[in-house]
């Protein structure tokens, strides 16, 4: 039903990204259960036909991309079994502070072990600046492997918002930390040589904020910027996931962070030749409701259409299948 | 002398309702100070309004309106805040202004007066009365069984101090 007032509405595949060339940092974001990590994966695979190298994080604790890709992955990018060029990093942001202590306590005395606790505790105290450090830590990293493009598997929404705010929080956070660094480390010295340790843990986890600082303003700036960083948000059809990515749209737009990838997934495709069971015709009809919704809402987005199919998507091979439906519109 | 009692009380009491003022007076004074320009003026109507249609739609219903219509509040929002932040500047510049020029004025007051009484006793009580305190309550006049202005001060702010968490509890 061609009209005449119809507008040119955008295709609906991530084409788009693929040929945006400067796209350097790919976030892909939604509440859970829609098949972030199927998008993100299948997006990183059809990004690695035509990029030199591409990398995709994960930083939810669950760990998926292992799932996904049937593979064992860690901290450090591994190369995905069946590819040249896509390589896959799971970081638990829980665990990042954590280490440097550890390190250089080794002889456990129980004074020490309260100092270790005590710095712990003040750096707990700021908010996110443990997953700072280690998001600092794999930004740090990653600049210096220099993949052409890096594909954040992102954990639910309000965990997403507070790693995509924490460039400029921790910015602000650092610099005062910074502050009070050196009006207390004459204290914490001398508090030190009481107690009978040397005070090389403080002078070194402040020398790290002061060396990542830098980093995170340049990562910050890189995020606002719509040349070089986008968002991809995932959801199903479904009222609840509708009201959470739109959520997520407008607290992208208010910390400007450019977004225009809409990928609607598990949807039901109805069989053209035969007449649809009483549950199928009945979801589709509920999903057709909402993707109505979805299309009229989201006109200067390009909105991706997945299917639910009828087996499950994991291993490298269910992912590079699947991950054509991104490019190519699925028909049944 | 009765009415320098009196009078340092009222002075008490008076310093205590100032201070309760200020952030309304500092408010007032901004208003007057601060022109709100015509596009500020604007925006915040537009908002209202906005606010008010969004009441309206129904979340479940109709919710491509409204997101638009949230989606626009957001808009103006962010607009607003940047002429916000000249605007909020200065308001703290008169804030501060105001409670500097509050707090010199009653410091100067006070000073002053114990200056020009530091000789002369506020209260002449008998000697057995303000006995063993008697040094203390008589400074900085020196007179036996005589009440300084400061002691009378103290019993003042004190007094104010607990009839106001006596009202207002």
């Amino acid at each position: 039903m061609a009209t005449a007032m119809e507008h040119d509405t955008l295709e609906s595949s991530v084409q788009n990204i693929l040929e945006q060339k400067t796209l350097r940092w790919i976030f892909v974001g939604g509440k859970g259960g829609v098949g972030k990590t199927t998008c993100s994966c299948s997006l990183a695979v059809q990004l690695s036909k035509i990029r030199e190298s591409v990398l995709v994080i994960s930083t939810d604790p669950a760990h998926n991309i292992s799932d996904a890709f049937d593979q064992k992955f860690s901290k450090v990018p591994t190369k995905v079994k069946g590819f040249t060029n896509l390589f896959a990093m799971e970081i638990d942001p829980n665990v990042g502070m954590a280490d440097l202590p550890d390190d250089y306590f080794e002889g456990q005395q129980d004074v020490l072990a309260v100092g270790k606790g005590v710095i712990q505790e003040l750096l707990g105290a700021f908010p996110g600046i443990d997953e700072a450090m280690s998001y600092a830590e794999v930004m740090r990293l990653v600049q210096s492997m220099n993949f052409s493009v890096v594909i954040f598997d992102t954990a639910p929404t309000g965990h997403t918002l507070r790693l995509l705010s924490f460039p400029s929080m921790v910015e602000k956070g650092l610099g005062k930390l910074l502050k009070i660094k050196s009006q207390f480390a004459p204290f914490i010295s001398q508090m030190a040589g009481v107690m009978g340790m040397q005070d090389m843990n403080a002078e070194q986890m402040t020398t790290r904020l002061e060396e990542t600082l830098p980093i995170i303003k340049q990562v910050n700036e890189q995020f606002r910027n719509p040349d070089q960083t986008t968002f991809v948000c995932v959801c199903i059809a479904e009222f609840l996931s509708l009201y959470e990515t739109e959520r997520l749209v407008q607290e992208l737009t208010k910390m400007n962070i450019d977004t225009h990838n809409i990928v609607v997934n598990q949807l039901m495709f109805l069989p053209k030749n035969e007449k649809p069971c009483k549950m199928c015709a009945a979801r589709h009809r509920i999903q057709s409701k909402y993707l109505d919704q979805i299309e009229d809402l989201y006109e200067d987005f390009n909105v991706t259409k997945l299917p639910l199919l009828e087996h499950e998507v994991r291993g490298a091979d269910d992912i590079r299948q699947f991950s054509e439906h991104l490019v190519k519109p699925y028909s049944v | 002398m009765a009415w320098l009692l009196v009078a340092v009380f009222l002075i008490v009491l008076l310093y205590k309702a100032g201070r309760a003022c200020l952030p309304v007076i500092s408010t007032m004074i901004s208003k007057i100070l601060i022109k709100e320009s015509t596009e500020e003026k604007n925006l915040k109507q537009k908002i209202i309004q906005l606010r008010m249609e969004l009441k309206t739609i129904s979340k479940l219903d109709h919710f491509p309106k409204y997101a638009r219509c949230e989606r626009k509040i957001n808009s103006l929002n962010q607009e607003l805040l940047e002429y916000n932040k000249p605007t909020a500047y200065k308001s703290t510049v008169v804030k501060f202004g105001v409670q500097g020029i509050f707090y010199t004025i009653n410091i100067l007051t006070i000073l002053w007066f114990i200056w020009r009484y530091r000789g002369e006793p506020i209260l002449h009580l008998p000697e057995e009365w303000v006995w063993p305190l008697g040094k203390i309550v008589a400074f900085p006049t020196g007179i036996p069984g005589a009440v300084g202005f400061t002691f009378w001060l103290v019993v003042c702010r004190t007094v104010v101090n607990k009839g106001l968490t006596c009202v207002t509890s």
